[in-house]
């Protein structure tokens, strides 16, 4: 009995074994397969769904990660790993995936106005071809061709919310392009119907999911079911179609057909930092589906360029009817929070069950969807579907996207929410006030769960003095009174010919800046300045410190070598 | 030409030497070590070594080992749910079933009454009025029809029947016939009383056939009064379960009356009303009925009896309509008369989820767990939102239920009442009950149940 037992433990072992064997090899086979195919031949085309990714999010990866040991070890530590995209001085250099535009450089409000658009859309005095109906998604809408053989997909605004998904769409776009993503051209049209006419061979699927020919009544019967403007006017969102496409880009792994995609996405700053971003905007639906890579070229070379799409379900937005009040709050089948609710009797209602009572269960402006700060918390804040990179956000890239938000001026907020082109200015101005309020949660939230100090200068004084400068984001943008913040700091130095290593006693000051003195810097390994904040007279020391690394720089001199908010 | 005097010539002078001289001394003594922080070198620049990417990528597959055989059903799985999001298939099936509505055939799915756990069948109606595009708007003429198989017994439940409704225009009154025939190859019977034993379980395979004319008038608030005239052939075997008793065998000695079957003839008269705000997930008002019926056989038996019986259903919002209190309370009594009996399959019964299916709720107990003249119970059902997304949302309760079957309303005693309690979960879609589990604990153990309705 117990040798059946073992023999059956040992062909377990040994069937294991040889599975990982096999896996091993065909990973490493797929891995050093490339040819001399070209990056387009080499990529391949791939497609997803809302079901699929549903599918995977909700069901999928939660029962697999408990098979996972990678996943389990780091649930057990509530270890986070350090993003992998970060430069030096803790800011992510520019990929196909990110360029840093308002938050390095602060673009003037034409630049934002303008967003990616290269032209100027689809003219709406000319002809439009309709080629083809729009068959995924939730929205109604039509692929176009207009007169110069550039190719569009309109999206229209359901009938009970006009004017509610375009906006988002114009709005949410030139928001992630001004953040630093890549995202298609969008432009708002507003075109009378009669400007359509149909391919012969254009198809549509209609209402019962029958893939039918697009005639002329049909067309007319999409059209009788998106709200109109004055004089007949049809308005919608014309998003250029992006050439080359491949497909979506997934949040985690890599593209290993890709030889420049080698850090895993789920440790990409920029992605994970997609939570922040996407909790300012409500981009509720960032998921795999609304994501596009593109084979480009740039000087001559191909690479692979990870686009952002779709952003009618930003702000208040669901895209064909108004967020629904647990967007933002929950995952469409969020397993924690169910857990949760069961033992707890439902004894306290949930914040966006409160909200949805006080605002008597029905949205004030249908334009602007359902959108709100009341109970809005940044740290809480999810996404339709669950995805592990967005999990696997640290406080130091909440930080930099958080300063990256905060980058937006006021004025900046109203010129973006300008281009949804609501006819009633009323609503422009609230959207703008519920995105600068939120702004402001955003960045106190997270600039208070690190040493929000910024813009690090290090001057070198006379002898052995250095000087280092800073701004504190927290009292630059108001969370915190500069008279009542105080700061403090300590200097650890390494030496070269010495195993032994000199700490200093911290060192407090009021003010943004604070002189230290190197003792032998000839003998200097590593110099590590560690600096922390503390904000009005009952606050605590910011945790985790900043921490500023200098080296020597060869020249007899110390030189900034390493900049780190904290993981 | 004397540019400047003397005093002059000193301000000149100290002006230099404070706002010129000194800053630039000092900013000759201060340089800026200068650094781009948007540098592309990274703070670990080995992420960028292919080699150390895919060891990384071959450790991460031995980590993740376990999930493999798992993973080909994981993406076949998904790969269908896209294939029928492309495909539109979710679009085309609701377009079947409404097209079907409109024809007036409304199919669903059917679960026996007992045993095959997870098994499912089919039920359906079809409203022969609109199937025929009849313009008669008095008349409306349904057949219907259900099976489930009971793969654990080889066996069925299966059910048809049909029936019309005449209701006059402009008016209250209405008519309505019914005829429905139907047999289970299996139903348990434990025994007659509150005291019977889980040993003598038995089955027993009926099979009935039920005639049924109602006269009778509604108001619009919800009240509905009227009598029947009720005409039952029932016909009793053995039931298909195997490992159990079969009833004609191990209640062979006992006088089960009805065992035999019977038929009989009956009137009734019967007042409901419905306050409940919705049909579907009740949150406030409420439903009750009373009924008293005469039953006479027609056959040798020698069955008389009356049937008293009412039941009450009440709902209360807790300060919001995410918590609701449910009670339910029912009681029924079956009189022999002039020495007749009271065929058991017309008995009160108790045990299971399933009250539709004639047995009244007592979760932890096994579905038609006790028989006899007289019942009495109730049940309260803590429910709570616990989950909401649109138009999908589930409430998890907590339940009590509490029963007792008896002879006569002198042997009902409360030292007898048995009871269950424990908790479940109800999924639904736009406020309809899709699945709901349900776990209960009692003095025979525990019983989990899997239904499509709720359970009052």
């Amino acid at each position: 009995m117990s040798t059946k037992r073992n023999l059956k433990k040992s062909s377990l072992a040994g069937a294991l074994f040889v599975s990982a064997g096999c896996l091993l090899l065909i990973a490493s086979a797929q891995n050093s397969a490339f040819g001399n195919e070209s990056l387009s031949e080499r990529v391949k085309g791939r497609d997803t769904s809302f079901y699929r990714d549903f599918f995977d999010s909700t069901i999928y990866n939660p029962f697999a990660s408990f098979l996972r040991f990678d996943e389990l070890s780091n649930k057990i530590s509530r270890a986070k790993k350090a993003a992998s995209d970060v430069n030096l001085f803790d800011e992510v250099p520019d990929s196909a995936f990110f360029v840093n535009r308002h938050g390095k450089i602060k673009l003037d409000q034409t630049a934002l106005k303008k967003g990616p658009e290269e032209g100027n859309g689809p003219n709406v005095e000319e002809t439009w071809k309709v080629f083809k109906g729009k068959g995924e998604g939730v929205s109604p809408g039509l692929f176009i061709e207009d007169d110069h053989g550039v190719k569009y997909i309109l999206k229209f605004d359901p009938m009970s919310n006009p004017e509610m998904a375009t906006a988002a769409e114009a709005i949410g776009h030139r928001f992630f392009y001004a953040i630093g993503y890549h995202v298609p051209e969008y432009y708002l049209v507003d075109f009378k119907p009669s400007i359509l006419s149909v391919t012969p061979d254009a198809t549509y699927y209609d209402e019962n999911g029958f893939k039918k020919k697009l005639t002329k009544e049909a067309l007319w019967d999409l059209i009788d079911r998106v709200p109109k403007r004055k004089g007949g006017l049809i308005r919608a969102s014309a998003s250029k179609l992006i050439k080359n496409s491949k497909g979506y880009m997934d949040f985690d792994g890599r593209r290993t057909s890709d030889p420049e995609d080698l850090i895993p996405h789920g440790d990409r700053r920029s992605i994970r930092a997609l939570r922040v971003f996407a909790s300012w905007l409500n981009h509720y639906d960032l998921r795999k589906g609304n994501t596009l890579d593109a084979v480009e070229t740039k000087d001559g070379a191909e690479y692979l360029k990870h686009y952002l799409i779709d952003f009618g379900s930003t702000l208040g937005s669901a895209a064909n009817h108004a967020k629904v009040p647990v967007a933002g709050y929950e995952h469409i089948v969020d397993w924690q929070e169910i857990g949760k609710a069961i033992p707890t009797l439902k004894m306290v209602e949930k914040p966006w069950e409160k909200r949805w009572d006080e605002a008597n269960r029905t949205v004030a402006y249908p334009a602007l969807g359902y959108f709100d700060n009341r109970h809005f918390n940044p740290g809480k804040w999810k996404t339709q579907l669950h995805y592990d990179a967005f999990k696997a956000l640290t406080k130091g890239d909440a930080f930099w996207a958080a300063k990256i938000i905060m980058s937006f001026s006021d004025e900046d907020i109203r010129t973006l929410v300008e281009t949804g082109g609501y006819s009633d200015p009323e609503l422009g101005r609230a959207l703008s006030k519920i995105l600068i309020e939120r702004r402001n949660l955003i960045g106190r939230y997270w600039f208070s769960k690190v040493t929000p100090l910024d813009q690090i200068h290090l001057f070198h004084n006379e002898g052995n003095t250095y000087e280092a400068t800073f701004k504190d984001l927290f009292t630059e943008y108001g969370f915190a009174d500069s008279a009542s913040s105080e700061y403090r700091c300590s200097l650890k130095t390494t030496y070269r010919d010495s195993s032994s290593s000199a700490a200093s006693e911290s060192k407090s000051f009021n003010t943004p800046s604070f002189s230290f003195e190197v003792s032998a810097p000839e003998r200097v390994e590593r110099l590590i300045l560690r600096v922390q904040a503390k904000h009005g007279s009952s606050g605590e020391w910011s945790t985790p410190p900043l921490r500023i690394e200098l080296l020597p720089d060869g020249a007899g001199q110390l030189k900034l070598a390493r900049i780190d908010h904290g993981a | 030409m004397k540019l400047f005097t003397r005093p002059k010539l000193r301000a000149v002078q100290a002006f230099l030497l404070f706002f010129v001289l000194l800053p630039s001394v000092s900013l000759l003594a201060k340089e800026e070590l200068v650094y781009d922080s948007y540098t592309v070198a990274l703070r670990e620049p080995s992420v960028l070594n292919p080699e150390i990417q895919r060891t990384h990528a071959d450790h991460q597959l031995a980590a993740r080992i376990l999930e493999q055989p798992f993973r080909p059903a994981g993406h076949a799985i998904g790969k269908s749910a896209e294939w029928v999001e492309r495909h539109h298939i979710d679009d085309k099936t609701i377009w079947f079933f409404d097209k079907l509505a409109l024809q007036g055939i409304f199919p669903s799915l059917h679960g026996p009454n007992e045993g095959s756990f997870g098994t499912t069948g089919i039920k359906g109606r079809i409203e022969i009025d609109r199937l025929l595009k009849m313009e008669q708007r008095s008349i409306s003429l349904n057949a219907f029809g259900a099976w489930a198989p009971s793969v654990h017994f080889g066996g069925s439940d299966v059910y048809v029947g049909t029936n019309y409704e005449l209701t006059l225009p402009e008016a209250s009154w209405y008519h309505k016939g019914l005829v429905r025939y139907a047999r289970s190859s299996s139903e348990s019977f434990y025994g007659i009383g509150n005291d019977t034993s889980r040993g003598s379980w038995s089955t027993y395979q009926p099979e009935e056939l039920k005639l049924e004319g109602t006269l009778g008038t509604k108001s619009i608030a919800g009240l509905d009064l009227n009598s029947a005239f009720t005409y039952q052939k029932m016909n009793i075997g053995n039931g298909a379960r195997p490992r159990v008793w079969k009833i004609k065998n191990r209640f062979l000695s006992q006088n089960i009356p009805g065992i035999n079957g019977g038929d009989l003839i009956g009137i009734k008269a019967h007042l409901s009303y419905d306050f409940r705000d919705r049909q579907d997930e009740p949150k406030s008002g409420g439903y009750g009925k009373l009924e008293i019926a005469y039953n006479h056989d027609t056959g040798g038996e020698d069955f008389q009896y009356l049937t008293l019986s009412g039941s009450l259903a009440h709902f209360f919002k807790l300060w919001s309509d995410r918590r609701v209190l449910a009670f339910r309370f029912l009681a029924e009594t079956n009189q022999d008369l002039a020495g007749g009996d009271v065929p058991f399959f017309n008995m009160a019964r108790l045990g299971g989820s399933k009250p539709w299916a004639g047995s009244e709720l007592l979760r932890s107990y096994r579905f038609n767990r006790f028989f006899d003249s007289s019942l009495t119970g109730g049940s309260v059902e803590y429910r709570y939102n616990v989950y909401q997304y649109g138009d999908f949302g589930a409430n998890a309760f907590g339940l009590f239920d509490v029963g007792e079957v008896f002879d006569g309303i002198r042997d009902f005693s409360l030292g007898e009442l048995v009871y269950s309690y424990g908790g479940g979960l109800d999924i639904k879609f736009r406020g309809k009950t899709l699945l709901t589990l349900a776990l209960a604990h009692g003095n025979e153990g525990s019983e989990f149940e899997v239904n499509s309705k709720s359970s009052f």
